[in-house]
């Protein structure tokens, strides 16, 4: 069952330049209990769709169309009370960077006891109590002494630690991290990553993680949406997609990565460059950098084809297959 | 091709949003229309000769009125002419010791900052001695053992000024020095002078100019101090300073005119270099423009 | 055997970090520690770390951008530590650098042209013609067209602007060419149009590279050989195929197990390990990477292991392998110049 639904979602920005159309419809299915990861490269609309989910995103962006469905209410039409209500508590949010989302002035133990005052009123005892608790479910050593230290005193890794304690204080059901690894070394992201894991199968934490990383996806995620140029190409279970790639995006992002044995060799290359976004596409967004490009990729946009319950990609190469 | 538009429209909108400052245009109006007729002087009045001194003692102390619109002075001498001539030293004084300012400060502040070591310590204390004096008492000092003249001033408050403009330059090295592009630079082998003049000074210049432009109208202020006390423009010529100088005795017995015009003409001229060099320092950097 | 182009012995580079205003608790922060390697002519070396490992500072030592502690650096048969201002100005010719972020390495207020013309002017005499032309053949080679000439960087792309920064670094014909990063920053599709332009510059100019990184997957498909890196030391260097198939440091072993893989079936076993990089202001007793070591002994806690021979051309710095041969040497110096010997 989904517990967020993300449906026909447009942003747009206002530039001197004129609009940049950010993302060009967006759907996808957050189910209960699952990791989603939600991968493309620089430009894509990752960051843009997950500030959108919170309403985080900056005074000149503009929602012109859409839905995201989050318990029976449209998180995009919700009064900004209601918001606040679930920014946080119900819904969290990682950043890249966790040391400028912690506060410099406090300790962890501080910030963390100020979220649980503010969703549960109790002793403070029993607060400190679950402060520690929740700093040594992240995996922080020796959590008393943490919860003394100001964030600067942490590595990039126990920050994000904490960051992470601080976001599940609330308890909530959805946590969005966008990047929470990408300024971390690869020995570090791998902790992280298995305390995303485990948190889920825990706590059943439903998680939508932005990553541009194809490899943390599959080694951390059970479902994939792909965006290019703000629309979704390919979408469904991570098991499913990474061995049969079927838009050829998809197929070229994956053909890109160096592969052990491959050395020496020449790497599969998408040619050209993303597009920018201040033009309004009518066609296939990647028409212009596919090698199977048909004459009616430019004229409107593919609609989805199904390879199976858990496997959906936007490209005419399978609306022609389906058709004969 | 694509790319060129966008530069295009970047150029144009530093210039874009200096012009819709309206603040910074009106001054820039202002001190357009001061500069033209500080040039133009001889052209615009009917009175060049008094401007330059000629006294005409039949218009003593005369009031403003259709003659004199800001009236005369006490040897007769027209205040508009006076004025227009007298913008011409006033002007030219605080450009001059801004420029003087920047042409010492900012390469020995470049210098003290890229090669530091002992270069940059002795640069610094030299800037640490010159500013540990009030700079209007060290240009006054400077000004008398000179000797009082129009370009003996000039000097003396240049030499009061520089040291911030090496301090700025130096700070601004500092961090420009820390670039990858610097770094990449050096290791191929370019010398330490071309890394100055290529990819230092060019990053510098923008702080510098806009600090230069709110300068201008601060150095306008010293300079007509030093004349009023008289250590700087000699008679018969005149700058602002001297007329506020001369009018100033006849203030209380009711000949306001003589000391308000220049009075008034220092103050909005200040005014808006200020307004102009904030301007130029929005306009040239981005992250400010959405404050507005 | 002929003479690596690049040998480097024994380096070491302290750095003293004053921790108050006046300096009287003054700390030693070793970056680098008795450092030695080897790059033949031609090859390819893929140092590999994590942040702070001291890989970006070895890189900046061997261009004498820092000035190393102590240890030697020869680079085609000269030594670089003992040359003048002027001779290493010189030298500079011949070993270029590539730095991870192509914005911040290229001055935004150049040009393409500009650009691409700073090191010929620093090293040449060309009339305006000839420096034109042999910008634009540059350009050529890393895939530009002269469009490029009068683009400033932020009118480029990611990979354009590393092509740029490519085409400065080879404009003077250099032997050795330090990439540090390269496509660190930059998209998955763009990176591999890169490494393929960097692989096909290497067969046609006969390049050596030294490939500093912290992404194993694209490491091993460029590299002859890797060398791993942990808090200043070399811990462990093999060929690029050995290094892969049979990494022996634990180090090595847990950084090729949290790499992650796009093949959500292929999992291997993963080894995630305790704790982070130590401060290379206080780093651990004897092996520095100790404490989150799962093979731990007492002697690692108190000894530095010397660099063991386990294989003809892979070395492992790790008491799991004092049984191997080599007892008598006890640095990487010693191996590596005996075999020059033989």
């Amino acid at each position: 069952m989904a517990i967020l639904s993300v449906q026909n979602l447009h942003v747009q920005f206002k530039t001197p330049f004129g609009a940049v159309y950010a993302l060009r419809g967006i759907d996808f299915e957050l189910a209960k209990g699952e990791i989603l990861g939600l991968v493309g490269e620089t430009g894509c609309g990752k960051s843009v769709t997950g500030r959108s989910i919170l309403r985080l995103l900056d005074d000149n962006a503009q929602v012109t169309a859409g839905r995201i469905a989050f318990e029976n209410s449209d998180l995009l039409r919700l009064p900004e009370s209601a918001m606040r209500e679930i920014r946080g508590k119900r819904i969290a949010m990682i950043f890249q960077d966790p040391a400028t989302a912690l506060n410099p002035l406090f300790t962890i133990g501080q910030q963390l006891a100020d979220v649980l005052r503010a969703h549960a009123p109790g002793a403070a005892a029993a607060r400190r109590r679950q402060s520690l608790d929740l700093l040594a479910s992240v995996g922080l050593p020796d959590p008393a002494q943490t919860a003394k230290v100001y964030p600067h005193q942490l590595s990039g890794g126990q920050q994000q630690r904490a960051m992470i304690a601080l976001s599940l204080a609330a308890k909530p059901d959805v946590i969005i991290a966008d990047e929470p690894t990408t300024a971390l070394d690869v020995t570090i992201q791998a902790q992280i990553l298995d305390l995303l894991r485990r948190l889920q199968r825990e706590r059943a934490i439903s998680v939508i993680l932005i990553t541009h990383d194809l490899g943390v996806v599959a080694e951390t995620c059970q479902q994939v949406v792909v965006l290019y140029a703000g629309r979704v190409v390919e979408a469904g279970a991570v098991a499913a997609v990474f061995p049969a790639p079927q838009h050829p995006y998809t197929q070229g992002l994956l053909a890109a990565l160096p592969r052990p044995g491959s050395r020496g060799s020449d790497l599969k290359v998408i040619p050209g460059n993303v597009p920018s976004g201040l033009e309004r596409i009518d066609g296939c967004a990647f028409a212009p950098r596919c090698e199977h490009v048909m004459n009616r990729c430019r004229a409107r946009q593919p609609a989805f084809t199904s390879f199976s319950a858990a496997h959906h990609a936007a490209c005419f190469l399978h609306e022609a297959s389906v058709c004969g | 091709m694509k790319g060129r538009a966008v530069l295009r429209i970047e150029v144009g909108s530093s210039a874009w949003f200096l012009l819709r400052d309206r603040a910074a245009l009106i001054s820039m109006t202002f001190l357009i229309l001061i500069v033209l007729s500080a040039v133009f002087a001889p052209l615009l009045t009917p009175y060049a000769s008094q401007g330059m001194g000629a006294p005409d003692l039949a218009a003593k102390f005369e009031p403003p009125g259709i003659e004199h619109p800001f009236g005369a002075d006490g040897l007769g001498r027209d205040q508009v002419a006076r004025l227009m001539f007298g913008a011409r030293r006033s002007l030219s004084m605080g450009l001059l010791v801004v420029l003087i300012a920047i042409v010492i400060g900012a390469p020995l502040g470049m210098i003290a900052g890229y090669i530091g070591g002992w270069i940059d310590e002795a640069v610094m204390r030299v800037t640490d001695v010159f500013l540990a004096f009030p700079p209007l008492l060290l240009a006054i000092a400077i000004a008398a053992a000179l000797g009082a003249s129009y370009i003996n001033a000039v000097v003396a408050i240049a030499a009061t000024w520089w040291p911030w403009y090496a301090r700025l330059a130096r700070a601004q090295t500092l961090s420009i020095r820390e670039r990858a592009y610097i770094e990449a630079a050096r290791s191929i082998g370019v010398r330490d002078r071309v890394i100055i003049r290529r990819h230092i000074l060019p990053n510098i210049m923008t702080p510098i100019i806009v600090q230069g432009a709110l300068d201008v109208g601060t150095a306008i202020l010293v300079a007509a101090g030093l004349s009023f006390i008289g250590l700087g423009t000699q008679a018969p010529f005149a700058d602002w300073g001297v007329m506020i100088s001369d009018g100033r005795l006849f203030f209380l017995s009711g000949r306001w005119w003589m000391s308000t015009f220049p009075g008034l003409a220092i103050f909005l001229t200040a005014m808006a270099f200020n307004f102009l060099g904030d301007g130029v320092r929005v306009a040239a950097d981005p992250r400010l423009r959405r404050m507005r | 055997m002929a003479e690596p182009l690049l040998s480097v012995r024994d380096l070491s580079m302290t750095y003293v970090r004053r921790s108050s205003l006046f300096g009287r608790r003054a700390r030693n922060v070793a970056a680098l520690k008795e450092v030695s390697l080897d790059i033949e002519a031609g090859e390819t070396l893929g140092l590999v770390g994590e942040s702070g490992c001291g890989k970006s500072t070895l890189a900046r030592c061997l261009l004498r951008l820092l000035r190393p502690s102590s240890g030697s650096v020869r680079f085609a048969g000269e030594d670089l530590l003992s040359l003048g201002d002027d001779a290493m100005r010189r030298m500079r010719q011949a070993m270029q650098i590539v730095l991870q972020n192509p914005f911040s390495s290229l001055n935004p207020r150049l040009n393409g042209f500009d650009l691409i013309a700073e090191p010929l002017r620093a090293h040449r005499a060309l009339s305006r013609k000839e420096m034109r032309d042999k910008v634009v053949s540059l350009l050529a080679e890393v895939g530009l067209t002269s469009d490029f000439l009068g683009r400033h960087p932020h009118q480029l792309s990611g990979g354009q602007a590393q092509r740029i920064a490519l085409a400065r670094a080879l404009a003077l014909n250099p032997a050795l060419v330090i990439l540090d990063e390269p496509t660190s920053a930059l998209d998955v599709s763009v990176q591999a149009q890169i490494i393929n332009l960097l692989i096909r510059l290497q067969n046609q100019r006969g390049l050596t590279y030294l490939f500093i990184t912290h992404d194993l997957s694209v490491v091993q498909h460029i590299s002859d050989r890797i060398a791993v890196m942990y808090l200043g030391r070399i811990v462990e260097e093999a060929g690029s195929e050995q290094i892969f198939a049979e990494p022996q440091h634990p180090y090595t072993q847990a950084l090729l197990s949290s790499t992650p893989a796009p093949d959500p079936g292929g999992r291997r076993q993963r080894i995630i390990l305790p704790g982070t990089v130590p401060s290379a202001a206080n780093p651990p007793a004897g092996c520095a990477f100790h404490p989150r070591c799962s093979h731990v002994m007492d002697i690692c806690r108190t000894q530095y292991p010397a660099p063991r021979r386990t294989a003809p051309e892979h070395f492992v710095s790790c008491h799991l392998y004092d049984s191997a041969q080599d007892m008598e040497s006890n640095s990487m110096h010693n191996l590596l110049d005996k075999d020059a010997q033989q």
